[in-house]
């Protein structure tokens, strides 16, 4: 016979059916007591944007692997210490950029350099093999895997500052007042970074995508 | 309004950041104004392509590795808890039963497979993460807790017998153990530590609580390095001095 001992642990585990959306308190307090569906719903609710934050401000795979392992290591060891002085949502996506910014710090210093003189993918792949032929629409090469390779690559040659916040706005799909948390900045400044960094991006898409792309990233009539 | 303060106004037009009155004159002048017109165009391209970049599906070697991370970590946070509590409900009775908490967590997806991995990712909490895991799993060597106390930890609350005497001691149980004595079954961390125990056989006294919270083992290890496992024990009460 086997006299378990293990303590009033479920004591402390409330129950909440499953399939229910917790709100933010709730889940907290789940993961804090080791409920087991509490993280999954975690994951569940944020591995995605997580992931696709960090590979957009990365442009990398494997290194944005590596930051989300990072994050949501993070996120679980630090649960206990959440004051909710934030929302959950954007206390993990300030988490995901500060990682992603030391990834890509060290990235720089000790990969990056190799990487570029050897092969970039995005950079040594041919323009015309990306670019798509003119008989498909404008909507359809903006969804394309490869104008999102463009566009990544152009992503990835803006000042790290405007990336953030054109990630965050317009990927990540955050308000203006949850940039501003995440990056820790005045909404004011948020409104610059973004337009800014649109302005960046506009402008290296120019450079690359002059008389290629039917997408009408440049002005037509501009200049 | 000026071409230059129209086109630092598209951004935020885009994304309904302007006041009313701002947004209607930036709409008069974009209205004729073919180069500021040209502008919000690809203002709205670029973000429409911006916006389909968020279907970057999470690989699912990650999505599974995110799991066993989360099963550890939890494994750690109940670890943590369960010895707090236990602590303070000194003596208890006990009520529930441990292997609940060590069920695999039911995911309607990848099952088998999936269970199989979180309680591994759960029991082998050193699982490097750089490899992949169906290699691990083919080539875990692992070994078991040698059950071999190594030390009893002075600290605060612990009592002074544990180390003061030599009458009571944790060894390994064998298979014919008899009926008076207490086995349990110990789950030992990577540390050495007891992050969790049960008891199979007998009634577990305030002092065999003491001593297993307080005691250290040899960590098994899997593929060589430390890890967590399990180890079944018994408490022997020595009437003598020395045994
Ligand atoms: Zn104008
Ligand atoms: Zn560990």
């Amino acid at each position: 016979m086997r006299v378990p001992v293990a303590t009033a642990i479920l004591d402390l585990n409330p129950d909440y059916s499953a399939g229910t959306e917790l709100d933010d308190q709730r889940l907290i307090e789940l993961l804090r007591v080791g409920d087991e569906r509490a993280y999954e719903e975690l994951l569940t609710r944020f591995q995605q944007p997580v992931y696709t934050l960090s590979l957009r401000l990365l442009n990398d795979e494997g290194e944005a692997s590596d930051v989300v392992q990072e994050v949501f290591l993070k996120v679980f060891r630090n649960i206990g210490h959440f004051r909710g002085q934030s929302s959950l949502k954007t206390w993990i996506y300030r988490i995901t950029v500060n990682e992603a910014h030391n990834a890509r710090r060290w990235f720089f210093r000790h990969r990056r350099r190799e990487v570029e003189l050897d092969t970039d993918p995005y950079r040594t792949r041919g323009w015309r093999e990306a670019i798509p032929d003119n008989t498909r629409s404008p909507f359809e090469v903006a969804f394309d895997h490869e104008q999102a390779g463009i566009i990544q690559a152009a992503l990835d040659r803006i000042n790290p500052v405007f990336r953030s916040a054109v990630v965050l706005r317009d990927i990540t799909d955050l308000s203006y007042e949850d940039i501003a948390e995440i990056l820790g900045v005045s909404l004011g400044t948020v409104k610059s970074r973004i337009l800014r960094g649109r302005e960046a991006l506009r402008e290296e898409l120019k450079g690359d995508l002059k008389g290629r792309l039917p997408l009408r990233l440049i002005a037509r009539t501009a200049e | 309004m000026s071409c230059d303060s129209v086109q630092e106004r598209i951004s935020p037009l885009l994304d309904h950041q302007l006041v009313s009155a701002e947004r209607e004159d930036v709409s008069a002048h974009l209205q004729s104004c073919a180069s500021c017109s040209a502008r919000l165009q690809a203002l709205e391209s670029l973000r429409a392509a911006l916006q389909g970049m968020n279907q970057a599906p999470i690989p699912p070697a990650l999505a599974m590795r995110l799991r066993v991370i989360a099963s550890h970590e939890r494994w750690r946070q109940l670890s943590s808890i369960s010895v707090s509590v236990r602590l303070r409900c000194w003596g208890d009775r006990a009520e529930l039963v441990f292997e609940n908490l060590m069920r695999p967590l039911a995911l309607p997806f990848a099952g088998g497979l999936l269970s199989a991995l979180l309680l591994f990712g759960m029991l082998v909490p050193n699982l490097s993460f750089q490899h992949n895991f169906h290699d691990d799993l083919q080539l875990a060597f692992s070994s078991d807790p040698d059950g071999r106390l190594v030390e009893s930890l002075p600290g605060e609350g612990s009592p002074t017998w544990l180390w003061t005497r030599d009458s009571v001691r944790l060894e390994p149980a064998n298979a014919i153990s008899s009926r008076d004595e207490t086995v349990l079954e110990l789950t030992i961390d990577e540390y050495g530590r007891v992050a969790d125990y049960s008891v199979s056989q007998g009634q577990l006294t305030p002092e065999m609580q003491s001593l297993i919270l307080w005691s250290r083992f040899t960590p098994g290890t899997l593929n060589g390095k430390k890890a967590s496992g399990k180890v079944s024990v018994v408490f022997h009460r020595h009437h003598h001095v020395r045994g």
